[in-house]
């Protein structure tokens, strides 16, 4: 018993064996949920790891990655902010200033293929860091929660994507914008073909580099060490030294990036090839989570 | 120890979040585990945006089915949530219904168009009624496809009818019209709602303006639509007809919101009969009549058809006044009985083609002349 505590209690078998036994508790739990409403979870769950590509289709399989994309990205950006002691909320709006910045991009400009997609992607990045960056600062001067100001952001990105895509780029209804021009689509035949026609893109792989990059800034450089410092004890890091502002405007931009570049791949790479920006669902459902957690 | 219970916990409880939300879009297998007859059709449904029970277009195409399904037992039926409102997420909510043996799938709104477009052609063994909307490839160009029948509704007829109704029944002579995005069916309700209004001026002698017509541009925000009826009531306007999903709510609310004070405003449905949704305290109701159309008909005379090999594949169908398609509800407790004698008049005309509702903007212009 004693060696069994001690060997849950190590951090290395933790990290391994939290989040399996958390999700077999959850599919546990979902099956009682069915049984008790009168379904048949051995069914339900055949049919998700069936729906999933996990039983042999290629095609599912690759329209499961096309939907991790973005969400690697958009859990990368709350996960770094709590690495560094900060509440990212404003996921929401920095992923939709990034798709918007991407998709204006993709529609007014036309380049070559191996330039349009960088810049449209480059751009978002920066357009979700930019809009990370006053809750940023009004954490670091004035220590306004950065919960209550990325909220406010999301609504005030919301809204002004709603005013500029109709003004700026309309579609053929005026809750979307024009189809990107096909060269700064994330999309790529091989991968496509790879996947017997799914739109599976070039963004998986972003979210994957994006994902190791993190991990490095985070656990291999003095910078990241800084950061996750400033997270744990403001108090003591600047004590050593640190400059624990400029790091809290630091890892929320960082943040906002990650989010912005959540946005890129999701309006450049998960719509067909007429990109509609369909502000609805996907914004509103991520900040109802978000009511919700609050 | 206790952390990592609590971490546990919360991470077990996301987790049942998650596949709450997947397996109950990802499961389209029959209720109840009950084993179906072997002849049974399996019909699916995938919704628009909003709800299945939206009260409108998703709950009106889903009502039709499942009637279906009661009339006759020879269905059995599952309805689907895409997980987003993007091509994408229709296409898969129409593949996984199609790979899990649903010979017929019912799509409503045009938003399916392209999603439509593609999976017909993959699967052609699937049927689809495509209602308010054509196959197309993302450029307007329309598709036959000879498992897809798309059903049209002439709106302008309801609209008609809700103009004459708005006409009569109207002691301001003030009407207002909400519409939602300005797309084709939402502007043929406008269309045929100015002509009514004008034809019951000219027949009898009312003299009712239309002085506020506005597009809010979506179907969703519920707030805006509150705040237009609010300056329209504001300008003395009594009746406002909407044409504007969950827009149109709003609509509904400020009318209800004076209706309690008193204020005698009244507000035209649309889509389905909405006059529960009208009501107010006192057990009235601000709706004074519905423009309707059959969507629920049109589910259930389309799954019909292909159950039965008489399907009419690859065909465009408009639905109006003449086959029940459109028109106003069998009852309505606040139009007077010299306004329902009158309304049933014009829809005579229309039926006797002694009048053309018109159902294009010119049309529309060459009538007001």
């Amino acid at each position: 018993m004693g060696n069994l505590l001690a060997m849950i209690n190590n951090n290395r078998v933790q990290t391994i064996v939290v989040p399996v036994i958390s999700v077999a508790l959850g599919f546990l739990i979902g099956a009682v949920v069915m049984l008790l409403t009168g379904h048949n979870p051995l069914e339900a769950y055949t049919a998700l790891l069936k729906g999933a590509g996990l039983l042999g289709d290629v095609k599912r399989f690759g329209d499961t990655l096309l939907s991790m994309t973005a969400l690697i990205l958009t859990g990368l950006s709350v996960a770094f902010a709590f690495r560094t002691g900060l509440f990212n909320i404003g996921v929401a709006g920095q992923m939709l200033m990034g798709g918007f910045v991407a998709v204006y991009i993709g529609v007014k400009f036309s380049l070559p293929w191996a330039i349009h997609f960088p810049v449209a992607v480059i751009a978002a990045v920066v357009a979700g860091a930019l809009w990370a960056l006053l809750p940023g600062l009004l954490k670091a001067k004035y220590r306004i929660h950065e919960v209550v100001t990325t909220i406010m952001m999301n609504w005030i990105a919301l809204w002004s994507v709603y005013y500029f895509v109709p003004t700026l780029i309309p579609g053929h209804f005026n809750t979307e914008s024009k189809s990107i021009n096909p060269t700064a689509s994330l999309r790529t035949e091989w991968l496509t073909d790879l996947f017997q026609g799914s739109n599976v893109n070039i963004g998986l792989f972003l979210a994957l580099l994006a994902a190791i990059i993190i991990w490095l800034i985070l656990e291999k450089t003095t910078f990241g060490y800084e950061l996750k410092a400033v997270g744990f004890n403001p108090h003591a890091a600047e004590y050593a030294g640190m400059k624990v502002g400029r790091n809290m405007v630091f890892s929320m931009m960082i943040a906002g990036a990650l989010a912005g570049l959540a946005g890129a791949v999701f309006y450049l790479g998960y719509c067909s090839k007429c990109c509609p920006l369909g502000f609805g669902l996907y914004c509103s459902s991520v900040d109802n989570c978000h009511g919700r957690l609050i | 120890m206790k952390k990592f219970l609590v971490s546990l916990l919360l991470v077990a409880g996301f987790a049942l979040l998650v596949t709450g939300c997947s397996s109950q879009n990802n499961t389209p297998a029959q209720q109840n585990g009950s084993e179906p007859a072997k002849a049974k059709v399996k019909v699916g449904m995938t919704t628009d945006s909003g709800t299945i029970d939206d009260k409108s277009f998703n709950q009106g195409t889903w009502d039709g089915t499942i009637k279906y399904e009661k009339d006759t037992g020879a269905i059995e039926t599952k309805y689907l949530q895409p997980s987003g409102e993007q091509h994408t997420d229709y296409v898969n909510a129409i593949n996984d219904l199609a790979d899990t043996g649903y010979q017929i799938i019912v799509t409503p709104g045009f938003k399916f168009e392209t999603s439509v477009n593609e999976t017909a052609a993959k699967k052609p063994d699937t049927t689809f009624v495509l209602i308010d909307g054509q196959p197309h490839n993302g450029d307007f160009k329309f598709v036959k496809h000879n498992n897809v029948v798309s059903v049209f509704f002439a709106e302008h007829e309801a609209g008609f009818l809700a103009g004459v109704a708005a006409a009569l029944s109207s002691e301001a002579g003030k009407l207002g019209f909400v519409g939602g995005m300005e797309i084709p069916p939402v502007q043929r309700f406008g269309w045929g709602y100015q002509a009514g209004v004008k034809y019951a001026n000219d027949k009898y002698g009312t003299k009712a303006n239309i002085v506020k017509y506005l597009y809010q541009g979506t179907f969703n925000d519920t707030a805006a639509g509150q705040t237009l009826a609010a300056g329209m009531y504001d300008q003395g306007v009594d009746v406002v007809f909407h044409a504007a999903g969950a827009v149109g709510v709003g609509v509904f609310n400020e009318a209800k919101q004076r209706a309690e004070k008193g204020k005698k405003v009244y507000v035209i449905g649309v889509d389905v009969d909405q006059f529960e949704t009208g009501k107010i305290s006192n057990g009235k109701s601000v709706t004074l009549t519905s423009a309707m159309k059959r969507i629920d008909v049109a589910a259930y005379d389309y799954i019909d058809a292909k159950v039965k090999g008489k399907f009419p594949g690859g065909e465009v169908i408009t639905l109006s006044l003449e086959n029940n398609g459109v028109g106003l509800p069998e009852k309505n407790p606040n139009l007077s009985e010299d306004t329902v004698k009158k309304v049933e008049e014009v829809k005579k005309d229309i039926l006797d083609k002694k009048v053309k509702v018109p159902g294009t903007q010119q049309d529309l212009d060459a009538f007001l002349k």
